[in-house]
């Protein structure tokens, strides 16, 4: 049985202004097994965040079903949700914004013991507290400062140290490292494989770099619009992507050797509005090189291409840069 | 992993290393409401004086004398009781009814958007003529100025304490609160208290100020705070007819000492807010 | 990525000392940086946040908010004399018509009450160049066009709002180039945008360039884009250059510890990630010694002294003294 496991989750939005809905996230279904990092890539629009916010309940999802541990979350009682929290848990992108700032370091790490252990005094708690900021590399001196008073590597590790002190079997990490500069980000991500091995977590990688995608994880999800459109094993899907979405994701990775460049592939015109109303078609059709008229009348799912590689594309099987660069056509349009 | 060796600490001391003008204003209002109770006066502010009618500022009369020979530095200390007292009084009663008003409406319910709906309402009708007539009608009873105050100043609160909590709740570590689990009362007094409190002081001086001021205007129309017992606005209101024949003591000092008052509470405000933002990073 | 063979200097930065001075201390945010734009080059500035990248290119562009102060040193572009001495008006004559600024958030460059047209056209304005509605639309026109925008008269017509961020930044990049200045300098232009658009706006602001007399100077904190998209390289560190020269020899063959570690921090699966521990050193403090020695695993005697910026190779210079060890180089 998968740690999680999500099936047919959508959720829809009022759009600003109160024009039409914004389908954020679209009949997803995703599994991740104990101690295994899944990562979810996608540009701004995708649904990435939203997804991991439905996996852990902090937005409702209206379809679908989140199984956590064979629990479908969706069904707890706010009671009941609040004490599986101990187990899932979360470390956002902005790591000063997740802070209060007014608490202590050791007052935000020691809180989810507080909820989740009653049975610890405060002695044990402190000592616990201690131990966890010391195990994400933070001197147990700091847990009488306050967040503002440490630079954002040290911050996300206060995060981190939140999510772990209750000993949770699954972590949404929803763009851990994004606001973090280079070598800060090396040393997060060193230190988010080293508790992965030590205490067997699960992760929920949700990010829109594909190295360090490439670099955490097992399996990914490649989303765009609210949808997947394609998820396999990490190393099959960055070899040989079948859907022209990853490719041109792939194609836009900047690699650091600077004889070495990658196919350019692009996609016409920015990201499409989530808010258009479309039942069927593929989503990237606007924006696909390869596009055919089929790929707009019919309904498009997620096949399987090879064992365990899905793919969202009726083209899956002719999927080549030479298609996509061929018909290149420049520049973007509105 | 190296720490930063600079440790800071959020206490009275650096705000009054930061901000000694305001601390000194402040040290000013406690000085002047502890010598309207207690100080020994050079002369009864509530009793006339006859023999000596008005007269300029003198060694004997600091701020000279009014109409009746009342002395006018011993009136404008003693005034300073009844004016901040019931200042204080109805920035209290504005503070206990205001911030759980707004920490409720803060909920996104039906009832609270109609609770808010019509306290704009009410906010659209000018209070001091309100303040006014209630006071008037209760025939100038003292706390019906208290009660005057809360009202003008409790829908102020409301939307203040709302719209902050309401921005805060969309703060990612309220959410991240949300994710570890924590219910919401010891939410709302762990995490959203602690970051609006220094809001909440910075309005409550704010407050203070309008206070005095409203109690002046009431006064100054013979409302509320009536002669013989001194205070500030009938002071101004006696003392206006003398402007005019050059006798301006009367007025002035009163006058100045209202200004002082609100302007120091000003300054106490920003400086609150300014320490308030600083205290975090 | 090709060779240019065209040598003539746009820009010569010398010596630029950038400092913010506050009630109690005094941060150098630059210190005596110097770096050069070659006419037809993409010259990137890289580091990372708190540098002093950004400080440096405003400082430049005399664009710095108070308390933020260039202390010294000199900004010469070529054909305008020193822009560090222009006053004011005419350094504002001298941006936009000769030197373009791209910012990294496109809406804070644009004006949200006016239409893009009229943005266009008060650009000419201000510049006394001709600009009769006619006029102006037409180049406006011309110049969208060239950024890759399919419809440039829906874009004229409506206002920043209405437009995507990688719109918005195509057309910033417009304006900056209403004017065919020589020098484009882009802040972290492609920072906040989707990767997949990233690409199109890099390969636009390249274009300007090939085979052309204009340059540009690119500051990021992305290794991809200055290896991808720049002649040159300057690594920037605690406010000072610690190592410069073409991009194929820094990024091939890095000589200061520093350009190494931040290679090492790319992740690459099956290679571990180097751990650069500690973080950037307090610039309150001018520091004697090299700034980099708290967290270099090479640090040696020499480097309680400051090391100077030294050629050490054809186009290579390095702040560092284990470049001085014969037959040493940095891992």
């Amino acid at each position: 049985m998968p740690l999680l496991e999500l099936e047919g989750v959508s959720k829809q939005f009022h759009a600003r202004g109160g024009k039409g809905i914004v389908r954020a996230v679209s009949n997803v279904s995703l599994k991740i097994n104990a101690g295994e990092t899944v990562a979810l890539i996608g540009e701004s629009g995708s649904g990435k965040s939203t997804l991991g916010r439905l996996v852990l309940r902090l937005l409702e999802p209206d379809e679908g079903a989140v199984r956590f541990d064979g629990v479908d979350l969706t069904q707890l009682s706010v009671k009941e949700m609040r004490e599986m929290r101990s187990k899932l848990q979360v470390v956002f992108q902005e790591p000063f914004e997740s802070l209060n700032p007014r608490m202590s370091i050791g007052d935000i790490v020691g809180e989810p013991l507080i909820i989740h252990d009653r049975g610890l005094n405060s002695d044990a708690r402190k000592q616990r507290v201690r131990e966890t900021l010391e195990r994400v590399g933070l001197s147990p001196d700091s847990s009488t400062r306050l967040p503002g008073q440490l630079s954002g590597g040290q911050q996300q590790r206060v995060g981190i140290a939140r999510a772990i002190i209750t000993n949770p079997k699954l972590i949404v990490l929803d763009e851990p490292t994004s606001s973090l500069d280079l070598s800060v980000r090396a040393q997060i991500l060193s230190l988010l494989a080293d508790l992965q091995r030590e205490l067997g977590l699960a992760y929920l990688f949700i990010s829109h770099d594909i190295s360090t995608v490439e670099y955490v994880s097992q399996r990914i999800a490649v989303m765009y619009l609210g949808e997947i459109l394609e998820t396999g094993p990490v190393s099959e899907v960055i070899r040989d992507p079948r859907h022209p979405y990853t490719r041109a994701l792939l194609s836009s990775r900047l690699s650091t050797d600077p004889n070495e460049s990658l196919p350019r592939l692009r996609l016409i015109g920015d990201i499409g509005s989530p808010t258009e109303v479309r039942a069927i078609g593929c989503v990237l059709a606007p924006r696909c090189p390869m596009a055919i008229d089929a790929c707009r009348s019919q309904i498009i799912q997620l096949i399987e291409f090879s064992p365990n590689h899905e793919v969202a594309c009726i083209r899956a099987e002719e999927t080549s840069d030479a298609l996509l660069s061929n018909s290149i056509s420049g520049g973007g349009s509105n | 992993m190296a720490t930063k060796t600079v440790k800071k600490q959020s206490n009275f001391r650096d705000f009054v290393q930061m901000h000694k003008f305001a601390v000194a204003g402040a040290f000013f209002i406690i000085v002047l409401i502890l010598a309207s109770l207690f100080a020994p006066l050079p002369y009864d502010p509530e009793a006339p004086n006859p023999g000596v009618g008005i007269s300029p500022p003198s060694a004997d009369h600091w701020f000279g004398t009014d109409i009746t020979g009342g002395d006018v530095f011993s009136r404008t200390i003693a005034a300073a009781w009844i004016d901040l007292s019931l200042a204080l009084a109805g920035t209290f009663l504005s503070l206990i009814i205001g911030v759980p008003l707004g920490l409720l409406t803060s909920v996104k319910k039906r009832w609270s958007d109609n609770l808010v709906r019509g306290m704009d309402a009410f906010q659209a009708f000018p209070l001091l003529i309100l303040a006014l007539v209630l006071v008037s009608l209760s025939g100038n009873k003292l706390y019906m100025v208290v009660v005057a105050i809360a009202l003008i100043n409790i829908p102020r609160y409301m939307r203040l304490i709302r719209s902050e909590v309401l921005s805060l709740r969309e703060a990612r570590f309220m959410e991240a609160t949300t994710a570890v689990g924590v219910p919401l009362p010891r939410a709302l007094r762990k995490h959203v208290l602690p970051n609006v409190m220094g809001m909440i002081t910075a309005q409550t001086t704010l407050t203070m100020a309008n206070a005095i001021v409203v109690i002046a205007t009431l006064s100054f129309l013979g409302i509320g705070v009536a002669p013989p017992t001194p205070s500030w606005g009938s002071m101004i209101r006696a003392g206006s007819s003398n402007m005019i024949s050059g006798e301006w003591w009367v007025a002035f000092f009163p006058g100045l000492f209202v200004l002082l008052c609100v302007w120091i509470l000003n300054q106490l405000s920003d400086a609150i807010s300014d320490f308030n933002t600083r205290t975090i990073r | 990525m090709n060779q240019t063979v065209m040598t003539q200097t746009l820009l010569s930065v010398k010596d630029l000392s950038v400092e913010f001075v506050g009630h109690k201390s005094t941060v150098h945010a630059v210190n005596g940086v110097n770096l050069r734009v070659n006419a037809g080059e993409i010259v990137g500035i890289v580091g990372e946040s708190g540098c002093g990248k950004s400080t440096a290119v405003k400082g430049i562009l005399g664009l710095l908010q108070a308390p933020g102060k260039v202390t010294g040193g000199s900004a010469e572009l070529t054909g305008h004399g020193d822009l560090l001495s222009i006053k004011n008006k005419n350094l504002r004559k001298v941006r936009g018509a000769s030197v373009g600024y791209v910012a990294q958030n496109p809406f804070g460059s644009l004006n949200p009450i006016y239409s893009i047209e009229e943005q266009f056209r008060n650009i000419l304005k201000a510049h006394g160049q001709p600009s009769a509605k006619n006029v102006a639309r037409e180049r406006a026109r011309a110049m969208l066009t060239s950024v890759g925008i399919a419809g440039p008269d829906r874009v004229l017509d409506g206002y920043s709002h209405q437009l995507s961020g990688g719109m918005a930044q195509r057309v910033v990049i417009a304006m900056a180039m209403l004017l065919e200045p020589e020098l484009i300098i882009a802040d972290e232009p492609t920072t906040g945008l989707d990767v997949t658009v990233q690409r199109q706006i890099l390969d636009l602001i390249r274009d300007r360039v090939v085979d052309s007399t204009r340059g540009i100077l690119l500051v990021t904190h992305d290794l991809g884009v200055i290896a991808q998209y720049c002649h040159r390289v300057v690594v920037m560190y605690a406010g000072k250059v610690v190592e410069a020269g073409s991009v194929e020899t820094v990024f091939l063959n890095p000589a200061h510890p520093y350009t190494s570690a931040l290679l090492g921090a790319i992740p690459r699966p099956g290679h571990e990630l180097t751990r650069l521990l500690g973080s950037v050193p307090d610039l309150r403090v001018v520091p004697t010694d090299c700034s980099f020695r708290p967290r270099c695993k090479h640090a040696f005697e020499a480097c309680s002294v400051s090391p100077d910026l030294r050629e050490i190779a054809p186009d290579h210079l390095v702040a560092c003294h284990l470049s001085e060890r014969v037959g040493h180089a940095a891992s």
